[in-house]
């Protein structure tokens, strides 16, 4: 419905912007991506992974939910974006970025659609919808041109990734170093798969941005209120049962009050990256964390952290990379089944191994293989349920092309 | 056959010949101004104004930077040499910030010619041209 309502109004701004056109010039710009891949690994029979047949798949997109199993598919990395900005003089700006994914069906969507103002040399306002920046590749993971990957790696990649709201960015320089800075607040709503229709309310964060001519440095936090629509105390009662399999009061007083819009819980993120240059090498780093003041009832997600190295060297117009990530995510209270399905505490890990070769084949086209290879390492307790959910290989190529 | 092999014979020896040419021509390249513009700057002002991190000239107003055609010999010296980064780099480079909102690449407005003809009329802007081209209508910031 929002989506809708925002459609329509930027159509309508396009319009007018159309009619205007003779007075402000309108600049359009674009990004496409063509993945293909499939997995290697031998399924395994689980219903965690969204996919109870025993596929073994790999999620490559989580917002557009683009996946990857056993059959060679050309839409979990594809995505196209449009966009159109239009400098309306004295400061005041237009932004409108229409996007499509693969995981979507390529359905047009709005993934940004601002006004800007600067309000001076130095700092800016932007009001509209707007892409959270947890990630050091948050704000461009839909530009595969951008990147060496076929994809950021996706330890590093959430379901939500848009709010509306406002942010103000700021931009100087001292010495050497070029520094940005923003700071935002707003709302968002997301269907994930796993847990259903979600919202954080009452963001506000954080960005930090600093570079010199060879090095990059980020720090990003957020604090959000967290509810899940069907984590509402009306719908858990169903849980109530598990309670008596628990000893932890906090479990005892989530499944009272519920997780819903009601009854929100506090959740921060918090990030850190590094991407350094050196003549034709480079190596890029970042960890992220993420935290909720009470576990989610069911999935039990308490704590979730990723994190990342990459290597890669430039020869000519070809760069090999390998790259090195770690997920873990600690459990608190998990159980959504019948007992004994209902473990206090226990983490999910995974480490995976990617190694890919990008070649500038045209200047505004690249084209990319990747293979990655993931390992499960989670406690025995979580995989006697859910099976090693995480373990997979992948093999993907693409080309990546702006214009 | 002959006419096919003469062409290529031909093709080749103008292909030599322009790049002889294209060689022979690039002297250097010539950071300019408009010839009111006051401003000293140094390599990293120039750096900074064409990478979108600084909007203004050292006194304060407007600096628009300007670039020629995407593969020209001159633009190419200028990437390198000045922004010290590959073609693929600055193009990556601009694509994060375009597409994020946070900076538009420089207008591309062809050649020399073009460079100068707009910097003539227009005080806030700056670009760069072969330094074979500088004629009165424009000042020299910086040379390489």
């Amino acid at each position: 419905m929002k989506r809708k309502i925002l459609t329509r109004s930027l159509l309508a701004a396009g319009i007018m912007l159309g009619v205007q056109a003779q007075a402000a010039d309108i600049r359009i710009n674009g990004f496409a991506s063509i993945g293909a891949g499939k997995t290697l690994s031998q399924g395994i029979d689980n219903t965690n992974t969204g996919s109870a047949s025993g596929k073994s798949t790999f999620g490559a997109d989580l917002p557009s939910q683009g996946t990857y199993d056993e059959t060679f598919d050309f839409k979990a990395d594809s995505v196209y974006g449009l966009q159109f900005s239009s400098d309306l003089g004295d400061g005041l700006s237009v932004t409108g970025q229409i996007t499509g994914a693969g995981g979507e069906d390529f359905e047009a969507k709005v993934a940004w659609a601002y006004v800007s103002y600067e309000l001076s040399d130095s700092w800016t306002v932007q009001a509209g919808r707007q892409r959270i920046p947890f990630f050091f590749y948050s704000d461009f993971l839909d530009v595969g041109y951008a990147y060496h990957w076929m994809r950021p790696p996706t330890e590093t990649n959430l379901a939500v990734d848009s709010f509306d709201g406002i942010q103000f960015r700021w931009q100087g320089s001292m010495g050497n170093w070029d520094s940005r800075a923003q700071i935002y607040g707003g709302t968002n709503e997301t269907l994930t798969p796993q847990i259903g229709a979600i919202g954080l309310d009452n963001i506000i964060g954080g960005v930090f941005y600093t570079s010199n001519d060879w090095l990059q440095l980020r720090a990003t936090h957020l604090v959000a209120d967290f509810w899940g629509a069907n984590l509402d105390k009306s719908l858990v009662g169903g849980l109530a049962g598990l309670a008596a399999f628990a000893k932890n009061d906090s479990f005892l007083d989530n499944v009272q009050n519920g997780q819903g819009e009601d009854a929100p819980i506090d959740v921060s993120f918090s990030g850190l990256a590094a991407h350094a240059t050196f003549g034709n090498a480079f190596v890029v780093a970042e960890y992220t964390v993420y935290e909720f003041d009470e576990a989610l009832l069911g999935e039990g997600w308490k704590t979730v952290e990723g994190s990342y190295i990459s290597l890669g060297y430039r020869v000519g117009s070809v760069t090999p990379h390998i790259t090195y990530s770690i997920y873990e995510r600690d459990l608190e209270d998990y159980g959504t089944g019948a007992p004994p399905a209902f473990i206090q505490e226990t983490t999910e890990k995974s480490t995976a191994i990617t190694i890919g070769a990008r070649w500038d084949f045209h200047p505004s086209a690249a084209l990319k293989f990747e293979y990655e290879t993931r390992s499960d390492k989670s406690d025995d307790d979580i995989t006697a349920i859910k099976g090693d959910w995480r373990e997979v290989d992948l093999i993907s190529a693409g080309i990546d092309i702006i214009f | 056959m002959k006419i096919s092999s003469l062409k290529k014979v031909l093709a080749a020896s103008l292909a030599g010949a322009s790049l002889l040419l294209s060689a022979a021509a690039f002297s250097g390249v010539a950071v300019v101004v408009h010839p009111g513009n006051g401003n000293d700057l140094s390599a990293q002002d120039i750096t900074r104004i064409f990478l979108g991190k600084k909007k203004s000239f050292p006194d304060g107003s407007e600096a628009i930077p300007i670039d020629q055609s995407e593969g020209s010999a001159t633009r190419t010296a200028f990437v390198t040499t000045i922004l010290k980064k590959n073609g693929q780099q600055i193009k990556a480079y601009w694509a994060q910030l375009l597409f994020t909102g946070k900076g538009t690449p420089p207008k591309d407005v062809g050649n020399s010619a073009g460079v100068k003809k707009l910097i003539s009329e227009n005080p806030a802007l700056i670009g760069y041209i072969d330094s074979g081209d500088v004629d009165g209508s424009v000042k020299v910031v910086h040379e390489f």
